[in-house]
């Protein structure tokens, strides 16, 4: 019995190790989104980290137009970063796991 | 009769997959300093891409999305092209490849990044890179940045 707990508990620490190595991965990839008419581009990486804003000089005059145009873009680059950092940590943290209900949720 | 129409069904589909196989694959290479030396002696720019094969989903998508395009290809072809590759999974590649794709990082993937593409000089000499991918198939900006630095 124990052997087995003992087991597990090393599978556990493999699983933990290989997540946060994944995480450090998903630093490293970077995505680039930009509006319909390419007036704001933004990088962010896969662990939703920003890395870059750029706005066209056109956009600077309407403040309210620009929110609007920052909202979208990064919410689409947002959503576009989450999608990949959820499917590669699960799948990290599938990795060697028995398949326990809500136990992939518990990496992200 | 019927041996010589096997032969030459054969022979008809072994000439196509030839064919296909020369025009749809770019001439990636892996060994830095052979493609330095290719570079100085075709007098070209060297077309360096930094991949995560086996982890990097916008790495794989822009493999698909940029360099299967006829446009690539033809653009490419002002380029001697250096495929490196930093995979999860050690055993994809050699040892001695994966210590110097690593060793390329610091020179020219200095914020280590992926998917990046940098254009060198033939004297090995960064000139210029772009990182990132849409996963959209919006490969325009690639394409730019191939056309301005070729």
């Amino acid at each position: 019995m124990f052997g087995d707990l003992m087991g597990m508990m090393g599978k556990l620490k493999e699983t933990q190790e290989k997540v946060k190595k994944t995480k450090e991965r998903l630093h490293t990839i970077t995505l680039n989104e930009s509006s319909n008419d390419d007036l704001v581009k933004v990088t962010i990486t896969a662990t939703r980290e920003l890395k870059s804003i750029t706005i066209d000089d056109s956009l600077l005059n309407d403040k309210e137009q620009l929110e609007d145009y920052l909202i979208l873009t990064l919410n689409k680059a947002i959503a576009k970063a989450s999608t990949i950092n959820e499917t590669e940590l699960t799948a990290a943290a599938k990795e060697g796991m028995p398949n326990i209900p809500g136990m992939d949720t518990l990496f992200n | 009769m019927k041996t010589i129409l096997y032969t030459l069904a054969l022979f008809t589909l072994f000439s196509f997959s030839t064919t296909k196989e020369n025009t749809s694959s770019v001439d990636w290479q892996t060994d830095y300093e052979k493609v330095l030396k290719k570079a100085k002696k075709e007098k070209k720019n060297v077309l360096v891409y930094f991949t995560g094969s086996d982890w990097c989903p916008p790495c794989k998508m822009l493999k698909r999305d940029l360099f299967e395009t006829d446009a690539f290809k033809q653009l490419s072809s002002e380029y001697v092209l250096l495929y490196v590759d930093i995979p999860r999974n050690k055993d994809i590649i050699s040892p001695e490849l994966y210590s110097q794709n690593k060793s390329l990082l610091p020179k020219y993937n200095k914020k280590g990044v992926f998917p990046l593409l940098a254009v060198l000089s033939e004297n090995g000499v960064l000139l210029d890179d772009y990182s990132g991918y849409s996963m959209n198939g919006e490969i325009q900006y690639h394409l730019d940045f191939l056309k301005k630095n070729k």
